[in-house]
């Protein structure tokens, strides 16, 4: 056996330039795979990550009636301020970060006579800003103080409604109890977050300052949960147990996946497409490889002949190829592999810088405008080892092929 | 101590008693502004209501022809000339304003009273429009309504409301109504020319006259009900 | 003399060993016709998008009013174009008469409620006048019942719509049924009025499918109370490279009214350019992944020639102790890796272009592929392109590479020693 590896390799040392080549052609196809398959993994996961960091956290709590009509944010359907109290203090002592918000369908509107559509959330801005994302995006002034009677909006709103920081600009709404209002409000702060959607309308002020002026008392439309790993379990049991154990009635619990559901879908169907370009790319990897082998072989058919003319088994020339075959393979993946892994570094570190491309570019991914990558040993692991089973597997044929033909016909062999 | 000293709440009172008919039917026009640049848009409807609580609206001006909203209660159906089946609006849709005007579907539906919604209290006599009014401010004393303020100047002789403000939470002044005419009609006396006034958008405001006024006149009730929108 | 044996020799050499020759031949072929069909494909797929946003967005260049824009979100219905003596086919009519004018297209796009049971489900709907659509075929993507017919008050018919399968089967709604809607009207009113379904479309655009109605401009102006108005008029021209100056000359006619309240604009312009910047950036993404292909592709060959020039350095040495020199080895191999790859790009084209003309007919089924649901307009189906261009450039391609990655080995191999040579493998 041992005869047989030194035998391979050295017949692996003796065709260097072969080698090289083939073993390049499997490592640029491994290469990108693992590079492509890295960035497609971290969108996907990005935008889920996303869904939670963002929009909903792990698992939203509010009140079962208002889950039904959550798209036009009713305000007759709020949790009162003490049972919020009660359930943040039992949250907090499980490990979630959480934060009560009230949503409001506004107008804002910085001259008279031309305002647009927003969200506005009233939120507890020391908790929000450890349970959701968005304050970690402010780009221009701050993020609001629990005492702040300012508005904080996005990017996007900034611009349409072209108001800069310490601009005023106008609530027109109706608060809690319907009455009119209408409030102008400083801007305080400008986020640009990584989640489109939440550029797209939402903007944000203090309980304070909704509890001054769109009579709040401080109730909440919801609850956000968000845990400190990111997973639902095993805090949605434990919150689940909590709210059934006191008096409060008819709350209901919401995870991410449920009020994310268009998201789930679309990225399910996506991650199948993707694969689909990625067998593309293995097909041609392994043309190079079949092309190699085949080329290894018939030429050395003469040089096979005097072997088996030596008494050498069929079978173990067979396993020769095999063996060679696995050797320019694992050459071929540990390169791959290598180069896989700098080209996902750099997309993991740098990344594709797509800002100032589009302005609400929508791929359906819920992400910022730079495509990063994410580690995938998974993929590599596979595509290593897809590499030397595919120059293996497509070595039999041919090498069996080898042994085919008489010793002597192939003596002549040219 | 002169006889015509009153309290607010008897001046509001007879205010309100001026509007309370069993029944009113009348033609309205509505000349609806919406700033210089647009054209000046013009609708009418026959009106037939019975009390505060239903309301049948037809329009009949070319464009809107055939058009008809029932109020009933707290809920408003609105049917087009070529819909088969009455829809009923609610939620956002009702912050709307009714055709354009600045009077919105909700302050339609408005049926309480004043008295039962607010606290009055005098502030001034002033001179508004060329009558003599009582200055009243009225301040909410329930939570759950749509103007917490408002100002009604209510003419001294006649008590009918001769201009009204109507404020936000927060104090601004969201809408201004000033009666223009006023007609004297079986013991009542009904503002008839009204100019309402959108106070957050610039050169935006609704003229609104009630023609043919025909009040306390039977009306049948089937006129009411939903069937009756969708023939 | 000597070059035309030098070229015999190449071409005869083929044919001595048919199996390293066949070997390059199919490798090359492969890579050929991958690299044929991947063309064919990101170029149908582009292709494919660009016509659905032009067809349903932009167009080629957008007439509407100048002040609509800003106010879109809002959806401004009474900022429509109603023409500057008459109406809005004034200038329907004169941008019809346009050279590079090839298709003017008068619409109103909107949003609705449908009143569903009491819930007010919001809908997006296109009114469109049939005359005018050629492009936008709906007759023909009409799936079940028959495409509408036009109302008007003064007609005994009803009004109908055409809904999208997709949005048909979410609101429960089928050929035949009646559908009320609701929505505010040009004066901002309400407008509410029942349609009959007279039949299900399918655009197979993924996202129009989801949520568009059609109807008649026609119906749509007496619902909306917007007569002889329409929103926008989108105008196809004959290429999309003249957009911009078809544009300008619209603008021209247009601005010989004082005060001309409306304003053509290019695709490249409309919306800050974002849709110019999307079909770009598209472009270079998949002009990215093809590059890979290519890449890829090119190493095979690469691959394989360098092999052979390689494994025949014991032959090179006996030719060159023969006598042959530098230049004329060079030249040798290099004609071979030319035939060879003339042969195999020619197999490669064929083959590549054969399923690109296969599915420039039938269509792949991009949903599946893609996973649906971004919100470009990519139809359900692409199309990969077929045309003489394509064909030429895989073909060129195959031998380009080829003969480029056998130069430097022939080269190499005719630098060798004949003695180093002859006695074995390198």
């Amino acid at each position: 056996m041992s005869f047989l590896l030194t035998l391979a390799f050295k017949n692996l040392s003796r065709h260097k330039k072969r080698t090289i080549f083939t073993t390049i052609g499997i490592s640029v196809g491994i290469a990108l795979l693992i590079w492509m398959d890295g960035m497609l993994r971290w969108a996907d996961n990005e935008s889920k990550r996303n869904l939670i960091r963002y929009e909903f956290g792990n698992f939203v709590l509010s009140k079962v009636n208002f889950k039904l009509d959550r798209d036009n944010f009713p305000l007759d359907k709020l949790m009162d301020f003490s049972a919020v109290k009660q359930i943040i203090n039992k949250a907090e002592k499980e490990d979630l970060f959480c934060s009560p918000r009230t949503g409001f369908k506004v107008v804002l509107n910085n001259k008279r006579g031309f305002g647009l559509f927003y969200l506005v959330f009233a939120v507890d801005p020391v908790r929000y800003a450890k349970t959701l994302y968005v304050a970690k995006d402010i780009v221009k002034g701050k993020w609001l103080s629990e005492e702040s009677m300012g508005i904080v909006i996005s990017k996007n709103a900034a611009k349409d409604l072209d108001v800069k920081i310490g601009d005023t600009i106008t609530i027109e709404t109706k608060t809690k109890y319907g009455s009119f209002q209408s409030v102008s409000v400083t801007v305080e702060g400008i986020f640009d977050a990584d989640d489109p959607s939440v550029n797209r309308n939402q903007a944000f002020v203090s309980y304070k300052f909704s509890d001054t002026f769109f009579q709040t008392e401080s109730s909440a439309s919801e609850i956000v949960f968000r845990s400190v790993n990111e997973k639902d379990e095993p805090f949605l049991s434990k919150m689940k147990d909590f709210i059934n154990s006191i008096e409060v009635k008819d709350l209901v619990f919401s995870t991410w996946q449920e009020l994310g559901a268009d998201f789930i879908v679309l990225s399910k169907t996506k991650r199948a497409g993707t694969k689909i370009m990625i067998f593309f790319l293995f097909i041609i990897t392994a043309i190079g490889i079949i092309n190699t082998m085949l080329m290894a072989v018939f030429e050395r058919i003469p040089e096979l002949a005097m072997m088996r003319a030596l008494g050498m088994k069929d079978n173990f020339i067979i396993f020769l190829f095999l063996l060679e075959a696995t050797g320019i393979g694992f050459l071929g993946s540990t390169l791959g592999l290598f180069m896989g892994f700098f080209l996902n570094l750099w997309g993991v570190t740098k990344g594709l810088d797509f800002t100032g491309m589009v302005k609400d570019m929508d791929f359906g991914y819920r992400t910022g405008t730079v495509f990063y990558s994410e580690w995938n040993p998974d993929t590599m692991l596979l595509a290593f080892f897809f590499g030397i089973f595919c120059s293996v597997i497509v070595s039999i044929l041919p090498a069996k092929k080898a042994v085919d033909i008489t010793i002597t016909d192939a003596l002549h062999y040219q | 101590m002169s006889l015509s000293a009153q309290t607010a709440e008897e001046i509001i009172y007879k205010m309100e008693q001026n509007e309370s008919f069993s029944s009113i039917y009348y033609e309205g026009v509505m000349s609806i502004h919406r700033g210089k640049n647009r054209p000046v848009s013009v609708k009418t409807f026959k009106v037939f209501s019975s009390g505060k609580d239903r309301t049948f609206i037809e329009f009949t001006n070319p464009a809107d022809r055939g058009t008809k909203y029932l109020k009933i209660k707290d809920e408003l159906w609105i049917k087009g000339p070529y819909a088969e089946e009455a829809t009923k609006i609610s939620g956002h849709l009702l912050r709307e304003n009714m055709a354009g005007s600045d009077f919105s579907y909700e302050d339609a539906l408005e049926n309480e009273k004043l008295l039962e919604l607010y606290e009055p209290y005098i502030e001034k006599e002033e001179i508004v429009n060329e009558r003599n009014c009582y200055r009243i401010v009225l301040k909410s004393k329930i939570k759950n309504i749509s103007y917490p303020k408002r100002i009604v100047w209510v003419d001294k002789e006649k008590f009918f409301p001769v201009k009204v403000e109507l404020y936000a939470l927060s104090g601004v002044l969201l809408k201004e109504m000033n009666v223009v005419e006023t007609l004297d009609i079986s013991g009542y006396t009904l503002p008839v020319k009204i100019r309402m006034e959108n106070k957050q958008r610039i050169d935006n405001w609704t003229f609104f006259e009630m023609k043919s006024v025909k009040i306390n006149i039977p009306l049948d009730s089937k006129l009411f009900s939903k069937q009756q929108l969708e023939r | 003399m000597k070059k035309k044996f030098i070229i015999l020799t190449a071409w005869k050499n083929i044919f001595r060993n048919k199996r390293r020759s066949l070997l390059s031949i199919s490798a090359i072929a492969v890579a050929v016709s991958l690299v044929c069909f991947m063309k064919s494909y990101v170029d149908g797929l582009m292709e494919n998008m660009a016509k659905n946003i032009f067809l349903f967005q932009t167009g080629h260049v957008k007439i509407s009013h100048k002040d609509y824009e800003k106010e879109k979100k809002l959806m401004p219905l009474d900022l429509n174009i109603s023409g500057f003596e008459s109406d809005y086919t004034e200038i329907v009519n004169t941008v019809s008469k346009m050279s590079g004018v090839y298709e003017v297209l008068p619409r109103i796009h909107f949003a609705s409620f449908i009143d569903r049971k009491d819930k007010l489900k919001n809908v997006l709907v296109l009114a469109l006048d049939l005359q005018h659509e050629k492009s936008l075929n709906l007759k023909k993507k009409i799936i079940e019942g028959r495409i509408f017919e036009e109302w008007t008050p003064e007609k005994s018919n009803r009004p109908e719509i055409i809904i999208c399968k997709t949005l048909a089967a979410e609101l429960g709604v089928k050929c035949g049924d009646k559908v009320t809607m609701l929505t505010r009207s040009a004066e901002e009113g309400l407008a509410h009025m029942t349609f009959y379904v007279s039949g299900i479309v399918s655009t197979e655009v993924i996202n129009i499918d989801k949520y568009y109605i059609f109807m008649p401009l026609i119906t749509a102006q007496y619902f909306l109370k917007m007569e002889n108005a329409v929103l926008e008029i989108l105008v196809l021209c004959k290429t999309k490279n003249i957009a911009n100056k078809i544009a300008f000359m619209i603008n021209n006619f247009m601005n010989l009214n004082k005060d001309n309240p409306y304003i053509a604009e290019s695709w490249t312009v409309q919306n800050d350019g974002q849709y110019y910047k999307i079909l770009t950036m598209g472009t270079k993404i998949y002009s990215l992944v093809y590059l890979v292909f290519l890449l890829l592709a090119s190493l095979v060959i690469v691959n394989t020639t360098m092999m052979t020039v390689f494994e025949r350095t014991k032959e090179i040495g006996t030719i060159s102790a023969m006598g042959m020199r530098g230049k004329d080895i060079i030249l040798l191999f290099f004609l071979e890796a030319v035939f060879l790859s003339v042969i195999a790009s020619f197999i490669g084209t064929f083959i590549g272009g054969a399923f690109s003309f296969f599915f420039s007919r039938a269509g792949i089924d991009f949903a599946t592929l893609s996973g649906g649901g971004m919100d470009f307009q990519i139809s359900e189906r692409i199309f990969t392109t077929f045309n003489s261009s394509l064909l030429v450039f895989s073909f060129l391609f195959g031998i380009i590479v080829s003969a480029l990655c056998s130069f430097f080995p022939a080269k190499y191999a005719a630098k060798i020693e004949p003695v180093i040579a002859i006695r074995g493998r390198m």
